[in-house]
């Protein structure tokens, strides 16, 4: 146990450790990650495909290459970290906790990777992605409803996108909770332990439909639509035209069509072809945020007592 | 404003050249002028990027071109500052390898890999924790820059007073850049990712180079620090590193892709 115990705390098997690491990094940065085996065969030779593809190494950040070693730097870190502190505490010097602190962080920043990445991987339901228009609402994991009160695409003087921006209201069983909040890239909603997150913008093709007692109806592309003997996809719409293409599909077959305003489909009658506006928000589960960042902190309150004693003592 | 590189360029190479001589004299005395002309490159350099930051209403540290005039500027204000300095030993070839560094990262902002377009950032890039993350990372690389000619000139020296001036030399420019580069590129930059892509890590090539960079110089702290080495292996761990670096900026824009392609 106490050769167990000196093997772990020692600098040498961090070097080792980490000195692994990196070289270990520098191949699998080279090597193209999680493709299927069939790439690395037809791509490079057999004996080396095969080297790659039984090893695990297309997938090496989570095969056990990569996770065993990071598991004993860890407990290389920890140790060393502990063993460190108890000595320095005996010999009462206060002040030069400084690479205890950065390590600790190191530790709480691992822990934190760790544990978030297995808490992603346990409540995939927690995470998703969903384009909204204005109006349109859409449930989240956690029970809330989301509705998109207003999206903009704030442009440059030159044509390019500058930020996209998405209002948002947040309810919970008919109580607003949040009235309005503006999502932007980089300025993500936080609601521990989801975060919404503006990951994308662009426009859809949208085909506006009057139906019987005045109702209408939306219909964008890739949905279906009841058309009496059949059913009816949305492919394309042009919107200068204002002409859409769908797919028709019933018993006699399957044939594309193309719209125009006053197109009959089944009960609806075709009012125009256009374009609408779509936020891409992104779901993002990670309830160890608060300790990521915590790590952080820890991290450059470590950094900092470390490096300046030692600049300190270089001065003197 | 489109002239002002060059002339930066021409400056580095004329403090370089008026260094030449002072290299081969026996006594390591700086010469009288050349900082001078590192000091109004770095402040040509730094017009540079303060003029296009205006013209796109923000950091211009973004592109290619970006990214190299920044970093030579830095570099100059590194030789500029080390040249001023009186904490430790001045020897010229440090100087004077900082200074041709400058001048190969800038001839090469001047290449055709790095466009000059004058172009706002896409969305995910208009973020301060970027800024913060790009700007930090070329600050704590400024001092390996040091570090690499100091480590050079260590394994190439026979002088073992020199060879000890050197090494502390490397040691000061890492223990002063080591933690900036912490900040810069892993803090910032995971906190960046985070709130741009949802998730701090990605193993992204470019993620992944700077963590070797990181790994590499964390090699050399705990070889040089803890254990008390001063032979050529801390040398050559911070050569190893500077070129993992230089890997992370270049090999990793132009050979490999990731989420950095921008």
């Amino acid at each position: 146990m106490r050769n167990i115990f000196t093997a772990l705390r020692s600098v040498r098997l961090a070097l080792v450790l980490i000195t692994y690491i990196v070289m270990t990094g520098i191949l699998a940065s080279l090597v193209p990650q999680g493709r299927d085996a069939s790439y690395y065969f037809s791509s490079l030779s057999a004996p080396l495909a095969a080297l790659i593809v039984e090893t695990g190494f297309r997938d090496f950040y989570g095969s056990v290459l990569f996770l065993v070693p990071a598991f004993l730097f860890f407990a290389n870190l920890s140790v060393c970290s502990a063993f460190r502190f108890a000595r320095e505490l005996k010999k009462g010097r206060a002040g030069r906790h400084g690479p205890d602190i950065l390590h600790l962080g190191l530790v709480l920043l691992l822990l934190g990777a760790v544990l978030g990445h297995a808490a992603k991987q346990s409540h995939p339901a927690w995470q998703g992605f969903a384009r909204l228009g204005k109006g349109e609402a859409v449930e989240l994991p956690n029970g809330r409803l989301l509705l998109l009160k207003s999206l903009r695409n704030e442009k440059y003087p030159d044509g390019r996108d500058k930020d996209w921006v998405s209002t948002v209201e947040v309810s919970e069983a008919g109580r607003i909770v949040i009235p309005s909040y503006e999502i932007r890239v980089n300025h993500p909603l936080r609601m521990w332990p989801l975060s919404i997150l503006q990951a994308s913008y662009g426009a859809e093709g949208v085909l506006e439909l009057a139906g019987p007692s005045n109702s209408t109806l939306s219909l964008s592309v890739g949905e279906y639509i009841d058309a009496g003997e059949g059913r009816l996809m949305l492919v394309s719409v042009d919107p200068d035209s204002g002409l859409a293409t769908a797919r028709e599909e019933g018993e006699k077959g399957t044939r594309t069509v193309s719209l125009a305003k006053g197109s009959k489909v089944g009960a609806f009658t075709v009012q125009g072809a256009g374009e609408e506006e779509l936020s891409g928000l992104q779901a993002v589960y990670d309830p160890f945020y608060p300790l990521v960042i915590v790590a952080f902190a820890v991290i450059g309150l470590g950094s900092f007592m470390t490096f300046a004693r030692r600049l300190g003592e270089i001065r003197a | 404003m489109n002239a002002l590189p060059t002339i930066a360029f021409a400056l580095i190479l004329l403090s370089a050249a008026i260094q030449t001589p002072f290299l081969f004299r026996r006594e390591a005395r700086p010469d009288p002028v050349s900082h001078w002309a590192l000091a109004i490159a770095f402040l040509d350099l730094a017009a540079v990027t303060g003029g296009r930051s205006i013209a796109i209403g923000f950091p211009a540290l973004t592109g290619t071109f970006e990214s190299l005039v920044f970093f030579s500027a830095l570099i100059c204000l590194i030789a500029l500052i080390y040249r001023l300095q009186r904490k430790i030993a001045f020897l010229p070839l440090v100087q004077f390898g900082a200074t041709i560094i400058a001048a190969a990262f800038l001839a090469v902002a001047s290449s055709p890999i790095a466009p000059r377009d004058l172009l706002a950032p896409i969305p995910a890039l208009r973020s301060g924790w970027l800024v913060l993350h790009v700007s930090l990372s070329f600050i704590g690389e400024s001092f390996f820059v040091a570090s690499f000619v100091a480590s050079i000139a260590f394994l190439a020296s026979r002088n073992e007073e020199k060879k000890r001036d050197y090494d502390r030399i490397a040691y000061t420019a890492i223990g002063a850049g080591y933690p900036v580069f912490t900040a810069g590129a892993l803090v910032f930059g995971a906190i960046w990712a985070e709130q741009a892509w949802g998730s701090w890590w990605s193993w992204d090539p470019k993620e992944i180079w700077a963590l070797v960079t990181w790994l590499t110089y964390t090699v050399y702290l705990h070889v040089r620090l803890v254990r008390k080495r001063k032979d050529a292996l801390p040398s050559v761990v911070a050569i190893l590193g500077f070129l993992c670096a230089l890997f992370t900026f270049f090999g990793v824009n132009f050979l490999l892709t990731g989420l950095h392609s921008y």
